[in-house]
């Protein structure tokens, strides 16, 4: 199958894909900083410019989002990663599954 | 990549797998060992009976069986008796020029009685019951390549045609053992795809009878029950105590921590929603399990309708006259707020082949 290069669809492919995993990334950042708030090593007001930053860095990537016309990309993307661990989990936690895969 | 960044995200993916590393571990130890175990050494018995078993001798019933695709609901699987191979024929040398014939089976049935299916088959194939003694089969003669296309209309026919034999075969001889789409027994050894058929008939008798006897009089049930998210996830931000406690903590907090909170809330509140799909699973596969002779759980499907979530999809085998039994039974699931349920059937007993 050869690939079809066109412009546009580069664009909305490999932004995609960046958003995606700063997404992922971001993802990891939040629960990650929400453990560190329960952990109580950080001030009040620490917490609030976490909090403040991972908001901006929201808001940033819907933005980008917006304006590049990517948000059904990005998802497209999102939604294959998620597909692929469900799989990958499902079959791990049932090895009845495993003879008829394929 | 900036090494910063890498370091940074190598250290949160560290973290992560670290919080986890005992559900892992516990998860390979129970699983996964004993059965990469048990694959292994089914593996090395497999290629080790090629090489001991003499010439003229019967092999093990190692029928050519090749599973393309699923047929639509229920799901079928293929007969444990057979194994699935990718190549339907798999020893070249033994294959005789031009003899490529196969037989599609749809299913193994009481023998003895005769019943012409007529042109109903796959493409129109003319469907007849090979006599085996006890048990006999419904095939029609066709080549030993699996039927395959791209079309997704052309596939959804063949499908149809499956299962149209498999309910003709199913009214006709009241009990049937359906078989997977696309299983097809080709020639092997020297042998014609008929006496290749038969003598796995014979070898797996036993098996095939006592399923027979296990599927007589009754049928195969789907119960599908979805819930309603949004719905649920109102009720728990009603009754929790810690997501609610949460909600007025949220209003009181300056903008950034009041972010960081929310974050936490939709965790907890997922939590909780993982918990109660747990819980009613739990209570509904009881209820249900006590009105059939054998559940089987399956997959469940992703919809995209929030309101409409699969938390549950089951097969059950039990006899027709009791169905009624169950559908009380789900009727009251049904009436539950949150809860809807789809009860399909009666289905020939794809799931318990």
């Amino acid at each position: 199958m050869s690939i079809d290069i066109d412009e546009k669809n580069l664009k909305h492919g490999v932004l995609g894909l960046v958003i995606a995993l700063v997404e992922v990334i971001q993802d990891a950042l939040r629960l990650q900083a929400v453990k560190r708030v329960e952990g109580g090593s950080l001030t009040d007001e620490e917490t609030d410019r976490l909090g403040q930053a991972l908001m901006d860095l929201e808001e940033a990537l819907a933005e980008i989002k917006a304006q590049q016309g990517i948000s059904e990309a990005v998802k497209n993307v999102r939604d294959g990663l998620d597909d692929l661990v469900d799989d990958v989990l499902e079959q791990m936690i049932n090895p009845s599954r495993w003879t008829q895969a394929e | 990549m900036n090494p910063m960044i890498r370091e940074r995200v190598l250290i949160e993916v560290r973290a992560v797998l670290d919080e986890e590393r005992e559900g892992i571990r516990r998860l390979i130890r129970d699983v996964l060992r004993e059965e990469l175990q048990r694959l292994i050494r089914e593996e090395l018995d497999n290629e080790l009976q090629e090489y001991i078993s003499e010439p003229g001798a019967v092999l093990a019933p190692a029928v050519d069986v090749k599973t393309v695709a699923m047929p639509p609901e229920p799901e079928a699987v293929p007969p444990s008796a057979a194994e699935v191979v990718d190549e339907p024929v798999p020893n070249e040398s033994c294959r005789e020029p031009g003899d490529a014939e196969g037989m599609y089976l749809y299913g193994i049935i009481r023998g003895g009685m005769d019943f012409e299916f007529g042109p109903m088959g796959i493409e129109g194939e003319v469907v007849y019951v090979l006599q085996g003694g006890e048990v006999g089969a419904v095939v029609h003669d066709c080549s030993a390549r699996p039927y395959e296309s791209s079309d997704e209309e052309t596939v959804k026919r063949w499908l149809l045609a499956h299962q149209n034999v498999i309910d003709q075969a199913w009214k006709q001889y009241g009990v049937v053992i359906p078989t997977a789409f696309d299983t097809i027994i080709a020639a092997e050894e020297g042998r014609t795809p008929e006496e290749t058929l038969k003598a796995w008939l014979d070898d797996t008798r036993e098996d095939f009878m006592a399923k027979l006897d296990k599927f007589t009089a009754k049928a195969e049930y789907g119960v599908q029950v979805f819930w309603d998210a949004p719905a649920m996830m109102e009720t728990i931000s009603r009754e929790n105590d810690a997501v609610r406690k949460l909600t007025a903590d949220i209003q009181a907090k300056s903008k950034g921590s009041a972010y960081l909170l929310r974050q936490k809330l939709e965790t907890v509140m997922k939590k909780e929603l993982e918990t109660k799909a747990d819980h009613y699973f739990r209570e509904f596969y009881q209820s249900i399990k006590g009105c059939a002779s054998e559940v089987k759980i399956e997959k469940t499907k992703k919809l995209e309708d929030p309101a409409r979530q699969m938390i549950m999809n089951l097969a059950c085998l039990l006899p027709r006259e009791e169905s009624k039994v169950l559908g009380l039974e789900l009727e009251r699931i049904h009436e539950m707020a949150c809860f809807f349920v789809r009860y399909t059937g009666p289905w020939p007993p794809y799931s318990f082949a």
